[in-house]
């Protein structure tokens, strides 16, 4: 980790030195110990010597994208061609980041000519919450994020400049969650879905945290809300159903959410649901591959109909 | 309805303007007989509608949702049912995988020669409801104290 640190801050400084980027976002030390944050460095006016702040360890588990946006979002007034000509920024990815970078891009968010992407194997990242409760900083595989634990990404492809080194190996079973949400009784997965959400405080943290969460408006911001819910279905409840479907073929399975969430509700078992449904209905994975096209943004005719209803004496 | 014989389902239809809601007219005209118990919204193509009306409807106090449009490759803005399709397959996983009763979220397609059609379809989605039962009350909120 300390070799892939150090290679990743002489290609940060090179990078400034070369005024290849204006910005570059990555991890600093955090103010407590075993921690890391995000940190957004205006090299524009700093020197090179600034790299020395940036660390990689497993305390990384940011992800980095979410700030990207923001960058190249169009003038909220004015005119388009008189905003100011876009930034570059050079970004450090691990995989779960670079598979949101790359989902920007196809939405077209974000400019590929504009990022400069130093792409890092990844070993996973450690669970603060997880380490709490074992007090074992050490055992590195039982304080893993879950996420990790299912990670197929850890080793980055299509980046400018990559650092080659340990990575997680591909798990055998990758959707073990959902399999098991699903052998359970309708009304036992009810009862869970409601008893994890029946904490939820509606701070809109895991939209925030989320890296494909970007709307401008978001339908959770609507005028009618009703928080305490007139009918059979809460707020709360449309708020979680649409939120996580939105996901649906975009999200990067990186945990944002789930880490941002006070209420350590869990986001999971949810999201990767429908990243399960993607792959077997569509066979679209947010994967590294640039080209592809989002499957909710095209069809095939081939598509199953299975779900149709049919009435039973025909028409 | 143990006991609540008065209960009569409630069920928003959001037809598509080219097709089921013409069948939907056609089953009217050619005086064919369905349950009263849809509420029919009428929709430009299937493929306009938002996930978040079904849920709001469910919210407004529906016992069960249907969506219909054109078959596939008849829609009148050619591939719009096809786009919903794909929306359509995940969210009726997806609902159902939270918990909800598969009988509640129906989707067909029915074109408007088909009244007949359109007449059966009605009839098996308030059976199907009907079977379910009331929506249960999902709500379990407002909580007032840390527990
Ligand atoms: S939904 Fe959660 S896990 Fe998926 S991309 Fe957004 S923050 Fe990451
Ligand atoms: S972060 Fe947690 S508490 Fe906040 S809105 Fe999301 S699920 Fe609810
Ligand atoms: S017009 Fe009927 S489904 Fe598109």
């Amino acid at each position: 980790m300390i070799e892939v640190q150090n290679q990743m801050r002489i290609l940060a400084s090179d990078l400034i030195r070369q005024k290849r980027v204006d910005f570059i976002i990555g991890y600093e030390q955090g103010t407590l110990a075993h921690t890391s944050r995000p940190c957004i460095i205006d090299v524009r006016t700093s020197g090179p010597e600034v790299s020395e702040k940036l660390v990689w360890n497993s305390y990384c588990s940011n992800n980095l994208s979410v700030y990207l946006q923001k960058f190249f979002a169009p003038p909220v007034q004015g005119r388009k061609k008189d905003a100011a000509p876009p930034l570059r920024i050079g970004l450090i990815v691990k995989g779960c980041d670079l598979r949101s970078v790359l989902n920007l891009i196809r939405e077209k968010q974000v400019p590929r000519e504009n990022l400069i992407l130093i792409g890092l194997p990844c070993t996973g990242m450690l669970d603060k919450k997880k380490m709490e409760i074992n007090k074992d900083e050490l055992d590195i595989e039982k304080n893993i994020q879950d996420s990790c634990l299912e990670c197929r990404f850890s080793n980055v492809k299509g980046v400018d400049f990559e650092i080659t080194g340990k990575t997680r190996e591909v798990p055998g079973d990758l959707y073990e969650v959902v399999r098991l949400f699903e052998a359970r009784t309708r009304k036992d997965r009810l009862a869970y879905f409601e008893k994890e959400i029946s904490r939820c405080i509606r701070c809109n943290a895991c939209r925030q945290a989320c890296p494909s969460c970007y709307c401008r408006e978001c339908f959770a911001d609507q005028k009618d809300m009703k928080w305490l819910g007139s009918g059979t279905m809460s707020d709360t409840m449309i708020y979680h159903l649409i939120r996580i479907f939105h996901q649906a073929g975009r999200c990067a399975e990186c945990d944002a959410c789930f880490r941002a969430c006070p209420e350590e509700i869990d986001l999971r078992t949810f999201t990767r649901k429908l990243a399960k449904d993607v792959e077997e209905l569509f066979g679209f994975v947010t994967d590294f591959n640039r080209e592809s096209i989002p499957p909710l943004s095209t069809f095939s005719s081939g598509d199953s109909d299975s779900f149709i209803t049919e009435p039973e004496e025909g028409g | 309805m143990d006991g609540n014989s008065m209960w009569e389902p409630k069920i928003v239809a959001f037809l598509c303007n080219w097709c089921s809601y013409a069948g939907a007219d056609l089953a009217g005209v050619s005086r064919i007989q369905y349950g009263p118990n849809i509420r029919i919204i009428r929709v430009p193509c299937s493929g306009r509608i938002n996930p978040l009306y079904i849920l709001k409807a469910f919210q407004n106090g529906a016992d069960g949702v249907l969506v219909s449009g054109c078959h596939p490759g008849d829609c009148h803005y050619i591939s719009g049912n096809l786009v919903a399709r794909r929306k359509f397959t995940l969210l009726k996983n997806f609902l159902v995988y939270t918990g909800l009763e598969p009988e509640r979220i129906q989707f067909s397609w029915v074109s408007a020669s088909e009244g007949q059609r359109f007449a059966a379809l009605m009839d098996k989605v308030i059976a199907d409801v009907r079977k379910t039962g009331p929506m249960e009350n999902q709500i379990k909120e407002p909580r007032l104290a840390y527990d």
